[in-house]
């Protein structure tokens, strides 16, 4: 990578690490007991929920976008852009 | 099949092999470990819809999940079909096939799956095979996730590898090359090899999450990956959009994304709140911005509902002319030689796009437990998704659609 794009991605990094170290820092000591995760086992808060669908998404934006939006490495895509 | 597309991707890494060394190394440990008495098997079909004014893509998905017997061993496997319709002037085939046709293309994609839970460690591999008229793609990858504090953090690593080989179907004739890129002249261009005049592509791809439970309502997630690319990133068939001359781009390219996300609940009002933001950044001077925000909703206990709403963001990779006035270069492309790039590919251009969406999702807990016939339905669901995608560049607005039937057994 060329050192201003470099030097971008390691800026976005550090401030979202900042923010959430920040979020951590003043929560992080909250410790949630297995008997009162009855919320976070719901499908919504459940980020493997919605692996398929994302795959789908992941093979759409692979043959548009210059983004890869996180889902993972390129290839496999269709040459019909 | 030719011979030469069943040749390995290289000497030195093969998917299928360390596929299958996941397996045994996760099925010893397997036998070694205690047993715990969670166990589900789900099957899953899946039909997604995709249409822009020039392109249709049809893909029905098969999804099944076993326990062999509970979490210690999951396998599991996935087959889809890609039926694509493109019309040939927009999809940029025409000088290349040599009329103004719609196209119809097929892409088979298999993926196996091995996955172990044991105690707070989790233990993941795949391999993924997929096939088309003038592509062929391997791909293999390992993760591994450790829970810690009683499972209020999790993080994990994981890696994949992806062989690709590109082809390129010649005019009307139907006869298939290897495809080197544009700056490879096609009569030197080889298959079954790696390097500068291979059809080979390369992609290895690193990834870290980092979740965390910061109260019974509101879990954090970070996601951090990195893309190298190394192999032809050109399209064989965009030579009609450039007056002739062979689309161009860099062999190289490297891929950074960023993903922070938060998913919060509020039971009062039976409402989870998921906002994110994705930011990329490459070795081709493009940025992507995408921020989202996905609202889920429960009006009934056995009822969701999800809207969401997505803006997308790129910035230009460095070789591309907004004026489209390209040379035909006889040297390799990159910065120090932008003259020898030409683009016609949308993914290199400056563009937006908004997407709202909505999802409906009926879990079958209620009426199974309500009639003792239908008590087969625990843990199912059927979910419709709708969005529509209003995209600033030639393709035009586009809407994407799906339908998912999911059963446990």
């Amino acid at each position: 990578m060329q050192d201003d794009d470099t030097t971008t991605m390691a800026r976005w990094t550090t401030a979202v690490l900042l923010v959430m170290s920040t979020g951590l820092g003043s929560t992080g000591c909250v410790l949630v007991m297995p008997q009162e995760r009855q919320y976070l086992s719901m499908p919504e808060m459940t980020p493997a929920t919605d692996t398929l669908e994302d795959m789908f998404h992941a093979h759409i934006e692979a043959a548009r976008r210059a983004a890869t939006n996180g889902h993972g490495g390129g290839g496999g895509g269709c040459g019909c852009g | 099949m030719r011979a030469g597309i069943g040749a390995p991707p290289s000497a030195w890494f093969d998917p299928l092999r360390a596929f299958a060394l996941v397996c045994l190394a996760v099925g010893l440990v397997w036998l070694a470990a205690p047993r715990p008495a969670i166990a589900e098997n789900r099957a899953t079909i899946r039909g997604n819809y995709y249409r822009e004014a020039s392109t249709r893509v049809v893909q029905p998905m098969a999804h099944i999940t076993v326990d062999a017997p509970d979490e210690r061993l999951t396998l599991g496997a996935t087959y889809l079909l890609d039926a694509i319709s493109s019309a040939s002037i927009a999809s940029g085939t025409q000088a290349a096939t040599g009329g103004d046709n719609v196209f119809h293309e097929l892409r088979h994609e298999v993926t196996g799956t091995a996955g172990s839970r044991l105690g707070e460690w989790n233990l993941g591999g795949f391999f993924r095979y997929s096939t088309e008229t003038d592509y062929l793609s391997r791909a293999g990858g390992l993760s591994l996730a450790r829970d810690l504090l009683q499972r209020n953090i999790n993080v994990s690593l994981s890696y994949s590898f992806a062989g690709d080989r590109w082809y390129r179907i010649q005019n009307n004739t139907g006869a298939k090359r290897p495809w080197c890129g544009g700056d490879v002249s096609i009569d030197e261009c080889r298959t079954g090899s790696h390097g500068a005049n291979s059809n080979f592509l390369q992609v290895h791809n690193v990834a870290a999450g980092y979740t965390h439970t910061l109260h019974r309502t509101v879990l954090a997630l970070l996601n951090v990956s990195y893309s190298h690319l190394r192999g032809p990133l050109d399209n064989p068939y965009r030579e009609g959009f450039l007056g002739g001359i062979e689309e161009t781009h860099p062999h190289v390219r490297d891929r950074g994304v960023i993903t922070p996300s938060v998913r919060w609940m509020i039971p009062k009002w039976r409402t989870t709140f998921e906002p994110f933001y994705s930011f990329y950044v490459d070795s081709w001077g493009q940025r992507g911005h995408t921020p989202e925000i996905r609202v889920h909703f429960r009006p009934v206990r056995h009822i969701r509902l999800r809207a969401r709403y997505s803006y997308y963001k790129q910035t230009a990779a460095f070789f591309y002319r907004a004026d489209g006035q390209y040379v035909d270069g006889d040297g390799k492309c990159s910065r120090a030689a932008v003259f020898n790039c030409a683009t016609a590919d949308v993914k290199a251009m400056p563009w937006d796009a908004h997407t709202p969406g909505i999802q409906l999702t009926w879990d079958f807990d209620g009426v199974a437990a309500r009639y003792r016939a239908l008590r087969w339905l625990e843990g199912g669901f059927i979910e419709l998704t709708y969005n529509h995608l209003f995209q600033d560049n030639r393709f035009g607005n586009a809407r994407i659609g799906s339908i998912a039937l999911s059963f446990t057994y």
